[in-house]
C-alpha cells in the first residue's frame, strides 16, 4: 500500500469557479467542411449520423482548421469564433426522472458521453467511481459535495435501466459521510483509501471484482453520471466540463465550456511565467507545447510547473535495485521489460505481459537511476500493437 | 512563451544512486569505527588503499570501455570499503591491489557496470584471493603479532580442528561484541547489526534476505547439531562467527546479483544460510559464506521467475464506448 504524501487525494472543499466564455474556442472535428455558422447545442461535424457526440458549446462561426495536440494526440481542430456573447442559459425546463420511461431515457442518453449498449443491461454490474484517477485531481469529490441531492436521482435512473442489485459505488474514505445514506436504497458502497493509484479504473475494477465476484463490470465515473442526469432531465447536450488546475500555490476547480483553450484558463487564473503545462496527472500526463489545446470531455486536470519544479531527465544505467518491480501494482518485471524495450526486443516484452501495464507511472517516479520507464513501456506497447496489426492484415 | 516538453512522470521521488550508496556506506560506518579502534593504522591503511584502488580502477576501466565515468555516485567507494572489511589488517599492499582490481574489473565492469553483474563483485575478488593466496588470508597466522586482549584463535579453525566441545571456550557474548579474529570489519557482529538495521529502516535493503539467511544458518546448524553434537557446533555459534553477519546484510543483498521477487528473496536467503553451514560442516573450508553466496547468485535469474505471472488487469469495458 502506497502512502506517499504527494499522492494523498483527501481534499478540502474547493469551490468550483465558473470561467467566462472566451472569444474563440477550439473543437476537435472529424473533417473540416469550410466555414459554417453554428448554433449552441448542435453538432459540429458535417455528417451528424457518422460522428455524433461533438456539439458546439457556443453560437459562433467556424473559421479555420489546424493540427494541434488534443489530450496528447495531434488532431484536426477547428477554431470557432464566438459571435456576440449571448448570455448562457443555465436553467432549462427539467423533467422528473420518475415520469420518464426507459425508452425515453435511453434515447436521451445518446446525447452524452455515457454510452450503454442496450442489449446488456441486466447482466452487467455497474461501477460508479468517485475516486480520482490523478494525484491532484479534486473534481469528483467536489461534484459530490456540491450536488448532494442529485446523487439520489442519479442512482434512481441507473436503477431504472440496470438490474437493481448490480449497482456499486466506489468512494474515497474521506467523503463516505456524504454518501452513506445511499446504502439504504440498495446501492453497494465500496470504500477506497484515497491514495493515488487506487482510483485507476483497472485497479478499481480488479479489486471490486475480487470482493463482490463481479462478472462483467462496467466502469463509469460519477461526473459522467451527473452529466447524463442533466442531459436526461433537460434533453440538451452537456456543454461544460469541470477540471482541476494545480500549481505549486494550490488547487482550484474550474467549470469551463468545452473547447476553451488552456491559454484562456491560465489567463483567467492569473498564472504566469510557467515552464510546463501537463494535461492529466503529473505521473502519467502529457506535457503540452501548444497552449491553444482545448479542454475536451476527457480532460480531467491540468498541472502547471514553474522553472524550479521541472525535473531534468537523467536516464542512467539501471542498477537493478528492483524498486520498480516491488512498487508495480500489477507486479510486472519492469526492469527487464524496459531493458528489452530499450534494445527493441519487443517479442520478449510481450512474453513478460507488457499489455497488463496500467501506465500509472509509479515505477519511473521511484527509479533512482531516473530512467523514463513509463515511456519505454508505452513504446513497447505501441510497437507490439503495430506488429500485431501487420500480422492480421 | 516557451514551454518545456518531456515524457512522464513530471514528479520524481528524489531518490538517486548517490543517496542509496551513501546509505550503504553509512551502514558500514559502525563496523569501520570498531576496526579502527582495534587495529588502528593497519586497518586504516587497508581501507584507504582499497577505496583508492577501487575508484581509480573504476575510472580507468570505464574510460577504457568508453563509458560514462561518474565516480561520485559512491558505488566504487562502497565496494572498496566492503572489500576492506573482509581482509585481515596485515594484508600486503599488492594483495589488496590485485583483489580490488579483480573486484571492479572482473566482478563488475566486464559485465557492463553497476547493475549488470551476475555475482556480487566483492565476493568474486575475495574468492580469487582465497584460492590464490590462502596463507595471507589465514586469520590465525595474520593475528599473531597483535595483542588484542582475547584468545587470538579463530573460532572456525578451532571448530574444524578440535570439534564442537572446544567451541564452548568461546562465549557467545564475547563473539557478538567482536572479540574474535577475522576480517577487519566482518568480526564486529554487533556493529554490523546496527548498520544492517539502519539499512532496513531506510528501506535500502529488504528484510527477507537477511532474515532468511540467519534462519537458514540456524535451521541447518540445528539439524547437524541434532545428528552429532560432538562434531557439529551449536547454531548460535555458526551465526556469530566468520562472515555470516556481514554476508547477511551487505554481501548477499547486492542489488543486481540477488532476486527481487518475494518468494525468490526468501529462497535465496535460506539457500545462502543452508549452503554456508553445509560448507562449514562438510567441506575443507572453514568459512563457507563467500562460496555459498556465489553459488546462490547463480540461481538468481531462475529465482526471479518465482514471482509468478502478472495479475491480469486487462478488464474489458463492455458498456463503455470511448469516443
Amino acid at each position: 500500500m502506497i502512502k506517499e504524501k504527494r499522492f494523498d487525494q483527501k481534499f478540502d472543499d474547493i469551490r468550483i469557479i465558473d470561467i467566462p466564455v472566451p472569444d474563440e474556442i477550439f473543437m476537435p472535428v472529424y473533417e473540416f467542411a469550410g466555414n459554417k455558422k453554428l448554433i449552441e447545442g448542435t453538432g459540429i461535424n458535417e455528417y451528424e449520423e457518422i460522428v455524433p457526440g461533438i456539439y458546439s458549446p457556443v453560437h459562433g462561426e467556424i473559421r479555420e482548421n489546424s493540427k494541434i495536440p488534443v489530450n496528447g494526440i495531434e488532431s484536426d481542430v477547428v477554431r470557432i469564433s464566438v459571435s456576440a456573447p449571448v448570455k448562457r442559459k443555465t436553467k432549462y425546463e427539467e423533467d422528473n426522472i420518475s415520469d420518464l420511461s426507459v425508452k425515453v431515457i435511453l434515447k436521451r442518453l445518446e446525447k452524452c458521453e455515457l454510452y450503454i449498449e442496450p442489449e446488456s443491461f441486466n447482466e452487467n454490474e455497474i461501477i460508479v467511481s468517485a475516486v480520482e484517477t490523478d494525484p491532484h485531481c479534486a473534481v469528483f469529490q467536489q461534484l459530490i459535495r456540491e450536488n448532494p441531492d442529485d446523487l439520489d436521482e442519479c442512482f434512481s435512473f441507473l436503477k431504472k435501466i440496470f438490474n437493481k442489485d448490480n449497482i456499486y459505488f466506489a468512494v474515497p474514505e474521506n467523503i463516505f459521510d456524504l454518501v452513506w445514506e445511499l446504502q439504504t436504497s440498495g446501492v453497494t458502497i465500496y470504500k477506497v483509501s484515497p491514495f493515488y493509484p487506487n482510483g485507476l479504473p483497472e485497479l478499481l475494477i480488479n479489486s471490486m471484482s475480487g470482493r463482490y465476484k463481479l462478472k462483467s463490470p462496467v466502469y463509469i465515473t460519477i461526473e459522467e453520471v451527473l452529466n447524463a442526469l442533466k442531459v436526461i432531465k433537460t434533453d440538451k447536450p452537456c456543454l461544460d466540463k469541470v477540471i482541476t488546475l494545480t500549481d505549486k500555490n494550490g488547487t482550484s476547480n474550474l467549470r469551463v465550456i468545452k473547447g476553451t483553450s488552456f491559454k484562456e484558463i491560465l489567463k483567467n487564473s492569473d498564472i504566469r511565467k510557467i515552464k510546463k503545462v501537463i494535461i492529466g496527472g503529473p505521473l502519467r500526463g502529457y506535457a503540452n507545447y501548444n497552449l491553444n489545446s482545448p479542454v475536451t470531455d476527457k480532460t480531467d486536470s491540468v498541472y502547471v510547473q514553474y522553472e524550479d519544479e521541472v525535473i531534468r531527465a537523467i536516464n542512467n544505467q539501471c542498477i537493478n535495485c528492483g524498486r520498480c518491480n516491488n512498487i508495480c501494482p500489477t507486479s510486472l518485471t519492469v526492469n527487464l521489460l524496459c531493458r528489452y524495450s530499450e534494445f527493441s526486443i519487443f517479442e520478449k516484452c510481450k512474453d513478460l505481459d507488457v499489455e497488463n501495464c496500467i501506465e500509472c507511472g509509479l515505477c519511473a517516479y521511484y527509479c533512482p537511476a531516473g530512467r523514463s520507464l513509463l515511456q519505454l513501456i508505452r513504446l513497447a506497447k505501441n510497437e507490439i500493437e503495430q506488429l500485431e496489426g501487420e500480422i492480421e492484415s | 512563451m516557451k514551454l518545456l516538453v518531456s515524457n512522464p512522470p513530471h514528479w520524481h521521488s528524489g531518490l538517486s544512486e548517490k543517496k542509496i550508496y551513501r546509505d550503504f556506506i553509512l551502514g558500514l560506518i559502525p563496523a569501520l569505527i570498531h576496526a579502527l579502534y582495534f587495529f588502528g593504522m593497519h586497518a586504516a591503511r587497508v581501507i584507504a588503499l582499497c577505496v583508492a584502488i577501487a575508484v581509480l580502477s573504476e575510472i580507468g576501466v570505464r574510460k577504457l570501455f568508453r563509458k560514462k565515468v561518474d565516480p561520485y555516485n559512491g558505488s566504487a567507494v562502497y565496494t572498496g570499503i566492503l572489500f576492506a572489511m573482509l581482509l585481515p589488517p596485515t594484508s600486503p599492499y599488492w594483495l589488496v591491489m590485485i583483489g580490488v582490481f579483480i573486484t571492479i574489473f572482473i566482478g563488475r565492469e566486464i559485465f557492463g557496470g553497476v547493475g549488470s553483474n551476475p555475482f556480487s563483485p566483492v565476493l568474486v575478488g575475495m574468492a580469487v584471493l582465497e584460492l590464490s593466496w590462502p596463507t595471507y588470508l589465514n586469520v590465525n597466522l595474520t593475528s599473531v603479532n597483535y595483542n588484542l586482549g582475547f584468545d587470538c584463535h579463530s573460532p572456525l579453525t578451532a571448530l574444524k580442528a578440535a570439534g564442537a566441545d572446544y567451541t564452548s571456550k568461546f562465549s557467545l557474548i564475547e563473539l557478538s561484541l567482536g572479540n574474535q579474529v577475522g576480517g577487519i570489519g566482518s568480526v564486529a557482529i554487533l556493529f554490523l547489526l546496527i548498520g544492517g538495521i539502519y539499512l532496513l529502516i531506510r528501506k535500502v535493503i529488504h528484510w527477507e534476505i537477511p532474515l532468511f539467511f540467519a534462519f537458514g544458518v540456524v535451521c541447518t546448524a540445528a539439524i547437524f547439531r541434532a545428528i552429532n553434537p560432538n562434531v557439529f557446533a551449536c547454531p548460535w555459534f555458526h551465526l556469530l562467527t566468520g562472515n555470516v553477519v556481514i554476508g547477511m546484510f551487505f554481501l548477499s543483498t547486492d542489488y543486481s546479483s540477488s532476486p527481487f521477487s518475494n518468494p525468490g528473496k526468501i529462497i535465496f536467503g535460506f539457500g545462502c544460510g543452508f549452503l554456508t553451514v553445509i560448507f562449514r560442516a562438510l567441506s575443507v573450508h572453514e568459512d563457507g559464506v563467500i562460496y555459498a553466496i556465489l553459488i546462490m547468485n547463480l540461481f538468481t535469474p531462475m529465482l526471479d521467475k518465482t514471482g509468478g505471472k502478472p495479475r491480469a488487469l486487462s478488464v474489458v469495458f463492455p458498456g463503455r464506448l470511448k469516443k
